[in-house]
C-alpha cells in the first residue's frame, strides 16, 4: 500500500513538474537597457534594445544576458572606443547576471517591488549585486523595470587621466524587460 | 520496507535533479541570441595607417579634419632652424556619405599637391553569423601637382600634372591586438619628366597595427614598388626608394594623434609610393618625423 502511494506520488510529481516547467519560464528578448554618465563636461548615454532575460516563475530564478556590441551611442566613434578601449567586447562580449528574485510571488497581480540578488559578470569580473526592481504582473505578463548604479572601478574599466572629467565614476543604468511565455 | 526505501531515494533524486535542470537559464539565453552581423571594429584606428590608406572608412555623417605634418633636416645645412630645417603639412578633410562610402580632399604645403579621394568598403570583416574572414576596401585618388618640388618639375599641361592611384585594400584583424593589411596598388603617373621611365606602376603595400595599450597602438607600413621610376639623366641623377614608416597611434575621445618615423615627405599616395627620394635610415636628411592630428565631428545626430 505504502509502495503504491509513493509510486503515485512520484508519477504525479514527475508529470506535474514536466508540465509546469514548460509554462513557468518566461522570456524577454527585446529588453531595454540604457546607461548614463553625467559629468559637468559631457553627458554620455547608450541604449541596448536587444537585451535578453529569462525568469523561472516556480522559484524566482532570473538570468539576464546583454550583448555589449548592441549598445548604440549617439557618436559612432564613441561606440568604437567603448567596445575597443573600455569594455573590450571582443574579449568579454556579454554582461551576464544570474540570481534570484527574493520573496517572489508569481501569482500576485499588480505591482510589487522586490530585490534581485545574484552575480553579475562584466568585463571579466564577477561581483555579487543586489538590484531593486519593480515587477508589474498583469494576468501573467510580467514587466521588470528599475535602475541601479555601477561603479566602473569595480569592473576594472580604466579611464585615461585626461578623460577622467568626461566620464562619470558611477554609471546610472536603467532597465525594462517585458516577458512572454517561452 | 527495503523497496519503499528505494522509492524514497528515487523521490529525493527527482527533487535534486529537477533544480539542476532549471539551473542553466544563462545557457538557454545564449541560444536565443539572433545571428546579428557583428562587424569587426577598429582594424585600424584611422583612415590612414601612417602615410598610406587603411581599410577603415568613417561612419555615416562623420566629418574628419586632419592635419599631417612632417619635419626633416637638410644634409650639411647651416640653418638656424630649431629642431628641423624643413616642415610640410597637409590639411584635409574626409566626409562619410554612408557607412561604406567616404570621400576626402586635401592639400599639402611642401609639394603643392591637391588630392581628392574616394573609399568604398566592399566587404567588412565579420566573425559571427555569415562570416567574412577579411575586409576589402576599394580606394581611388586623383592628385594634381601645382608646383615643382625637390627635383620634380611641374609638367606643362594640366593633364600631365595628374596622377591616379587605385588600391584594393585587404585587411584582417587577427585578434583584438593585431591587424595586418595587404594593399595591391596601381599608380598612373601622367608626368613625362623621366623619359625612359614607365608611367604605370605596380606596388604592394604591407601594413600592420599592434595594440599595446587600451588607447595606444604601434603601426607600421611599407610599400614595395615593382617597377620604380627610373631617372636616366646623366647629371643630377635621382634614386627612388620604397617608403617605410613606423609609428605610434594614440587615440582618445574624438582626437587621434599619430607619431611616426619615415623616409617619405609627401602625403599623396601616387607621390609617396613612387617618388620617395631617400632611404629609411638615420643619416642626416633621411629621417622624417611625422606628427598627425585627426579630429572627428559627428554631424549625424540621428542614430537609431
Amino acid at each position: 500500500m505504502n509502495k503504491i502511494i509513493t509510486l503515485i506520488f512520484i508519477l504525479t510529481h514527475y508529470i506535474g513538474f514536466s508540465q509546469s516547467q514548460a509554462q513557468e519560464e518566461v522570456i524577454a528578448r527585446l529588453g531595454q537597457v540604457s546607461f548614463f554618465s553625467y559629468t559637468s563636461v559631457e553627458n554620455i548615454e547608450a541604449t541596448n534594445n536587444q537585451s535578453h532575460s529569462i525568469i523561472d516563475l516556480s522559484n524566482g530564478e532570473i538570468a539576464v544576458s546583454i550583448l555589449l556590441r548592441a549598445f548604440v551611442f549617439k557618436k559612432a566613434l564613441m561606440e568604437e572606443h567603448f567596445n575597443e578601449s573600455y569594455v573590450e567586447s571582443d574579449i568579454y562580449p556579454k554582461i551576464q547576471l544570474h540570481g534570484n528574485i527574493l520573496d517572489f510571488d508569481s501569482n500576485l497581480q499588480g505591482v510589487q517591488t522586490k530585490i534581485v540578488k545574484g552575480t553579475m559578470s562584466f568585463h571579466g569580473v564577477n561581483r555579487d549585486i543586489e538590484i531593486k526592481t519593480k515587477i508589474d504582473n498583469t494576468e501573467g505578463s510580467y514587466i521588470l523595470s528599475g535602475d541601479f548604479e555601477v561603479n566602473i572601478k569595480d569592473y576594472e574599466i580604466k579611464v585615461p587621466p585626461l578623460l577622467a572629467r568626461n566620464i562619470a565614476k558611477t554609471i546610472k543604468v536603467t532597465f525594462r524587460f517585458e516577458y512572454q511565455s517561452l | 520496507m527495503k523497496k519503499s526505501n528505494f522509492a524514497y531515494l528515487f523521490i529525493i533524486v527527482v527533487f535534486i535533479v529537477s533544480p539542476i535542470n532549471a539551473q542553466d537559464l544563462l545557457e538557454k539565453l545564449d541560444k536565443e541570441f539572433p545571428d546579428v552581423p557583428n562587424y569587426v571594429l577598429a582594424t585600424f584606428k584611422g583612415n590612414r595607417i601612417t602615410f598610406g590608406q587603411s581599410v577603415e572608412t568613417r561612419k555615416k555623417g562623420v566629418l574628419e579634419i586632419n592635419a599631417h605634418t612632417k619635419f626633416w633636416n637638410i644634409p650639411n645645412s647651416n640653418t638656424q632652424a630649431f629642431g628641423a630645417d624643413r616642415v610640410t603639412a597637409r590639411f584635409g578633410f574626409d566626409y562619410a556619405i554612408s557607412d561604406r562610402f567616404t570621400t576626402g580632399f586635401g592639400v599639402a604645403t611642401f609639394d603643392g599637391i591637391f588630392n581628392g579621394l574616394a573609399k568604398y568598403r566592399l566587404v567588412r570583416q565579420k566573425n559571427s553569423g555569415k562570416k567574412a574572414p577579411i575586409g576589402i576596401t576599394l580606394f581611388q585618388s586623383v592628385s594634381y601637382q601645382s608646383r615643382s618640388f625637390n627635383h620634380i618639375d611641374l609638367p606643362n599641361t594640366f593633364a600631365r600634372r595628374l596622377s591616379f592611384t587605385t588600391q584594393v585594400i585587404l585587411a584582417r584583424k587577427f585578434d583584438s591586438n593585431f591587424s595586418f593589411q595587404l594593399t595591391p596598388t596601381f599608380i598612373r603617373r601622367n608626368s613625362n619628366q623621366f623619359e625612359d621611365s614607365p608611367n604605370n606602376h605596380f606596388a604592394l603595400g604591407f601594413g600592420a597595427r599592434y595594440k599595446v595599450g587600451r588607447h595606444v597602438s604601434i603601426a607600421s607600413e611599407y610599400y614595395y614598388v615593382a617597377n620604380p621610376v627610373e631617372d636616366n639623366s646623366v647629371d643630377d641623377h635621382l634614386n627612388f626608394f620604397n617608403p617605410f614608416a613606423i609609428g605610434v597611434n594614440w587615440e582618445v575621445s574624438d582626437l587621434i594623434l599619430q607619431f611616426s618615423l619615415t623616409n617619405t615627405r609627401n602625403f599623396d599616395e601616387a607621390t609617396n609610393i613612387t617618388k620617395t627620394f631617400n632611404n629609411f635610415n638615420f643619416n642626416d636628411g633621411n629621417l622624417h618625423i611625422g606628427v598627425s592630428a585627426i579630429y572627428v565631428f559627428h554631424l549625424n545626430k540621428k542614430r537609431k
